[in-house]
């Protein structure tokens, strides 16, 4: 007897609803031609291309998602293409930190200790629901919900564990944020600085 | 009944059965050691092989399960012991047959607080060094240990207990 099997049903996204993230280096890259900073514009994009492109993480697998960060680095699913090709053992020599599984409340202080110890401009990406929120292991009386409660995070991938796929998404979307910083600095001409105020107040 | 059980009570008179799923036979913990001891030594099938050690919290008392095969001929049996009482609770060790249940024990002194006597390094083994409390009794409270992000200060030197089996140190 055949029986037919019936396929799931899933509903794809449509190329709109698809939020890449994509419109602020354009955005940056108008501003740059349009005259923004010529010089020290397209220096910055430069540095900040070659930044980018090659983000060496530091080698903090605790746990399911370290996993698939291996498979990221196989063959089918090649990192090594993005630039994110060796992982540094040293936090001293590393740009960022892909916290990959379950922080626990004794791992804690030291990823804190090891963030510290990582030299300017850093990174930090959070990687599975474990260190989004505590994931699955929420309620438990030894993991920390969530690593924002001790690191700065940049960019968080959900999943459990994330597909590679969603992996490179993530990865993307820091690729763009270095890509959209003023490396050379420049003064924020919005902001108020405190001499400015202070003369006001005179 | 196994041929196995058939022989812990001949050796143990008081020894009673359950089932759980598995026959488990059930020993006061003063006749642990023997019992332990002669299934370890046994001719036909020699249990060599603690498969695991487990704790649970009854309420009123605390159980330690053993789980024990034998690698020669594949039978398998299961002992429980029980400790009087919540406070305090001191069971004999098997270490000395069983390698494996060093790290065992201590995860059971970790979690339930259930003390062995004669083990050599009963200490914390999973949680950090200033925890207090024993996670998985009934009345812990979940709030108790709040997330501490000064190092933990490893102790070089571990207290060694090692309990006279009436229970003073």
């Amino acid at each position: 007897m055949e029986m037919k099997r019936k396929l799931p049903k899933i509903k794809d996204m449509t190329s709109e609803e698809f939020k890449n993230n994509d419109y602020l280096l354009r955005m940056v890259d108008k501003l740059n031609r349009d005259g923004a900073g010529i010089i020290l514009g397209t220096l910055d994009e430069l540095i900040n291309w070659g930044r980018s492109n090659s983000l060496w993480s530091l080698t903090f697998g605790t746990s399911c998602c370290a996993i698939e960060f291996m498979a990221l680095g196989a063959a089918r699913y090649d990192m090594a293409r993005f630039g994110f090709v060796v992982t540094r053992n040293s936090p001293r020599q590393a740009d960022m930190i892909m916290v990959l599984g379950t922080i626990t409340y004794r791992m804690a202080p030291v990823l804190k200790r090891l963030y510290d110890q990582m030299a300017e401009p850093k990174y930090v990406v959070a990687v599975g629901g474990c260190t989004i929120s505590g994931g699955p292991f929420r309620k438990s009386y030894h993991v920390v919900n969530g690593i924002d409660n001790i690191v700065p995070v940049d960019v968080y991938i959900p999943g459990c564990p994330p597909r590679p796929e969603a992996f490179f998404y993530g990865m993307m979307q820091l690729q763009r944020k270095v890509k959209t910083e003023r490396f050379l600095g420049g003064r924020n001409r919005k902001e108020k600085t405190n001499e400015t105020d202070e003369k006001k107040e005179a | 009944m196994t041929e196995t059980e058939e022989k812990i009570k001949q050796w143990c008179g008081a020894a009673t059965f359950e089932e759980a799923g598995e026959t488990v036979a059930v020993i006061p913990s003063s006749e642990l050691e023997a019992v332990c001891l002669r299934l370890h030594e046994d001719k036909t099938d020699p249990m060599d092989y603690l498969r695991d050690l487990v704790a649970a919290d009854y309420g009123d008392k605390f159980s330690v399960f053993y789980q024990l095969e034998s690698s020669k001929t594949g039978a398998r049996v299961i002992l429980r012991t029980d400790t009087e009482g919540h406070d305090a609770p001191f069971l004999p060790t098997v270490c000395h047959l069983w390698k494996t249940a060093e790290i065992k024990e201590r995860e059971a002194y970790e979690f339930f607080g259930i003390r062995f006597t004669g083990h050599p390094d009963m200490r914390r083994i999973f949680l950090r060094e200033d925890w207090k409390g024993y996670p998985m009794r009934k009345d812990y409270d979940m709030n108790s240990n709040p997330l501490n992000m000064e190092h933990e200060v490893n102790a070089d030197v571990t207290e060694e207990y090692d309990l006279k089996p009436d229970g003073t140190i």
